[in-house]
């Protein structure tokens, strides 16, 4: 993701503001001084009323009165007399000094209570992830609703994924302040958004005050262009061990709903438990579910008949290099050069050019509304296929197994009449395909 | 059909068999019967598997196993009562002769599954060493102490989910592609490993690749191979043992590069570019529809 140095300078000053919660503190330094500065004046105001009246020959000239400020106004910024002058006041002027003394040591006491609650503030917040600010718009952030155990290694998926820590990810849950830094490299640009369930439409207020609303710029929006989505949301259950398992796939749903029925171009990534819950999803319109469970066991299957595959899988799920540069499975829009060209002539033409270092392995097609049909779950306007087929076998697959995998074959044509279609491949970079231009 | 839960050598189901001792071999063991065991038993038995194997269960609570007479997935599955890091449940089971075992993590364990799973690998090493394994792990803290066993193959719960949802994040729809990729059907791809066929034997990478594309009737995709190679240290010094001959290692090398481009420095595995010449003894993983026959469709 990159952003541009306005965004990036802004976003460090609000993360060392946030960090030390400056803005907190010098609102209530503010309002101490302000507090200083009304005793200073009215406990100044009433000792030069009370020479004035009580003692009318103590001053020569009633502009030597005013001197009198500037000895409250020691007295209260330092809590200290001011030795001679003292014996000069009459008894109810002596009264008030001695008010305004004590207001001082209060006042000094407060400040310098403050100072050192910055500090221990400091101390106590470095170890854990910034709150993001009030009225910063982030740009396209990776947005982690929920925290359970998996947080942290999520995290740490996504900056190794990336190769570098400069995407915004931001956590939101009732304990997010409670989220610690595992990693100074990693955890650099997260912040905590407390939320507050209890709050009517809290969630929205969080979107509307946070979110920057130019999502054309998101990442994701660049590539499923027909989607219209902003920023995407990874929904986790709450694993706490006292939690009812039987609730935690109807919260999570819920909580994807929620977002869905003020925004719907987020894109929602939620994590179930069971494999039965899939049916509850019909027709809410979220973009992507993983039941692991079905994917571990899958793995293990797949480990079994095939010896030697979790290594595979192990390294097309980002499980390889730390510096970004991992094999994974990487979409791309397609160039007007391969544009109105069959997947089978695209592939021919992409493996003789030697440049080119990637696996191809399918394409994403945007569907027009007389191809979407029933497929009502997942992203409705993209399908992905893997592998097509020619297209006789894809007639034995859709007769005899009545196969949902095979909707396009080898000779369906990309970016027909649009350009929305994507190619699918294995690369350990993103590969412009979209500005790849064929030589003739 | 009698069941009982004390007996050992009860005939539990009607598709199954309560075993002590059965003439079976290269067959799949599954220690632990979990929740998620059903899908796994319909995986391994998908008619879609061209060499199905027998399975037997061993598990302390066989009650649990499902009793599907008209599921042809549990024709054949045997089970030994017992728990699995007993060597003694094990051998029942025919350890040595068995092609795999899997260890799924005892659910009801919670936080201790992976202790009997570790157990359990200690136990499955003592009796046979070369057997392939694949065990489930939950936490991955305790990956470190299963390198001190001889498992092939480790899912790790919490990694898996970690990965997944980064991915899914980041390239959206590779959800989708994974479930396509790990799905054992007839009409879903899968990934396969095959032997070098002979006549590629000596050739490059590259042509065998582009061949596989140019192949009409066959939809299959050539993704990576595998080799052995030198093991080196950091510093790109090659690992002896205590003979004084080279460590060698497997490698795997998923979409290898030109050999301009390669990738970062440091990178140990240079050699393994487009234009790599295969060797006999090497591997090439493919992405197909079903087991492809190299050596036939390459003729």
């Amino acid at each position: 993701m990159q952003y541009t140095a306005r965004y990036n300078f802004s976003r460090r000053v609000n993360t060392v503001i946030q960090r030390y919660q400056l803005r907190r503190r010098l609102r209530q330094i503010t309002n101490l001084l302000f507090f200083l500065f009304i005793v200073w004046f009215i406990g100044g105001t009433l000792t030069i009323l009370s020479q004035w009246i009580i003692s009318p020959g103590a001053q020569d000239s009633a502009r030597d009165y005013l001197q009198y400020y500037w000895i409250v106004f020691i007295e209260v910024t330092s809590g200290f007399d001011v030795g001679d002058e003292v014996n000069r006041l009459n008894q109810l002027s002596f009264i008030i000094t001695i008010v305004m003394l004590i207001a001082g040591m209060i006042i000094g006491g407060l400040v310098s209570g403050q100072i050192i609650a910055i500090i221990l503030n400091a101390a106590q917040k470095a170890g854990f992830v910034a709150e993001a600010p009030n009225n910063f718009k982030f740009i396209d952030p990776i947005i982690i609703f929920g925290i359970n155990r998996h947080l942290h290694g999520i995290i740490s998926s996504i900056r190794k994924i990336d190769g570098n820590a400069n995407r915004d990810i931001i956590i939101i849950d009732e304990k997010a302040d409670e989220v610690s830094i595992l990693s100074e490299s990693n955890y650099k640009n997260i912040w905590y958004i407390k939320s507050n369930p209890l709050m009517k439409n809290y969630l929205k207020e969080i979107f509307d005050r946070n979110i920057s609303p130019a999502f054309k710029k998101s990442d994701i929006n660049k590539l499923f262009k027909a989607s219209q989505k902003s920023c995407r949301v990874i929904l986790l259950p709450n694993l706490q061990k006292d939690h009812n398992i039987d609730f935690l796939d109807p919260e999570t749903i819920q909580k994807a709903m929620e977002i869905e029925t003020f925004k719907e171009n987020i894109y929602t990534i939620i994590q179930l438990q069971s494999a039965k819950s899939k049916r509850y999803l019909k027709n809410k319109h979220l973009d992507e579910w993983l039941n692991i469970s079905d994917y571990s066991t899958k793995m293990i299957a797949q480990a079994a008949l095939r010896p030697g595959l979790t290594n595979v899988f192990n390294n097309i799920m980002g499980g390889g290099n730390d510096d970004g540069t991992n094999e994974m499975i990487r979409l791309s829009l397609i160039h007007d050069s391969l544009s109105n060209l069959s997947f089978r002539d695209i592939k021919n033409r992409i493996v003789k050019d030697s440049d080119i270092d990637c696996i191809l392995l399918g394409f994403c097609k945007f569907l027009k509304e007389e191809d979407k049909g029933l497929e009502t779950l997942r992203n409705p306007n993209y399908y992905f296929q893997i592998n097509p087929v020619n297209h006789h076998r894809q007639k034995y697959f859709q007769d005899t197994y009545k196969s949902m995998s095979v909707k396009f074959n080898k000779d369906t044509i990309l970016n027909d009449g649009h350009k929305n279609d994507l190619l699918v491949y294995f690369a350990d970079k993103n590969i412009a395909f979209d500005q790849y231009i064929i030589r003739r | 059909m009698e069941k009982s839960n004390d007996s050992s050598e009860i005939n539990l189901k009607s598709n199954t068999k309560l075993v002590n001792d059965f003439g079976v071999d290269n067959h799949i063991i599954i220690c632990n019967w979990t929740k998620k065991a059903d899908l796994l038993v319909k995986e391994l038995h998908d008619p879609s598997v061209e060499k199905k194997r027998p399975i037997i269960v061993i598990t302390e609570n066989p009650q649990d196993i499902p009793d599907f007479e008209e599921d042809d997935s549990y024709r054949g599955i045997m089970i030994v009562k017992g728990n699995p890091s007993n060597e003694d449940a094990l051998k029942r089971a025919g350890i040595k002769t068995a092609e795999t075992v899997i260890i799924l993590a005892d659910e009801k364990l919670a936080d201790v599954a992976d202790t009997k799973t570790i157990m359990t690998a200690i136990a499955i090493d003592h009796i046979t060493p070369d057997i392939h394994m694949v065990a489930e792990v939950l936490s991955s803290n305790n990956l470190p102490f299963l390198a001190y066993t001889f498992v092939n193959e480790i899912i790790c719960l919490e990694l898996l989910t970690e990965r997944l949802l980064a991915q899914s994040c980041l390239t959206p729809g590779v959800s989708f592609i994974f479930s396509d990729l790990l799905t054992q059907s007839s009409d879903t791809n899968e990934i396969y490993v095959e032997d070098i066929p002979t006549n590629y034997i000596g050739r490059t990478f590259q042509e065998l690749r582009k061949k596989i594309v140019s192949l009409e009737k066959q939809d299959i995709i050539l993704i990576g191979l595998g080799s052995t190679t030198e093991k080196t240290d950091i510093e790109g010094e090659v690992i002896l043992n205590h003979h004084g001959n080279p460590v060698r290692e497997h490698v795997l090398i998923i979409n290898p590069k030109t050999k301009s481009s390669g990738s970062s420095a440091e990178y140990p595995y240079k050699e393994f570019h487009k234009n790599y010449k295969l060797k006999d003894g090497d591997k090439v993983y493919l992405i197909a529809y079903n087991k492809p026959n190299l050596t036939v469709e390459l003729a």
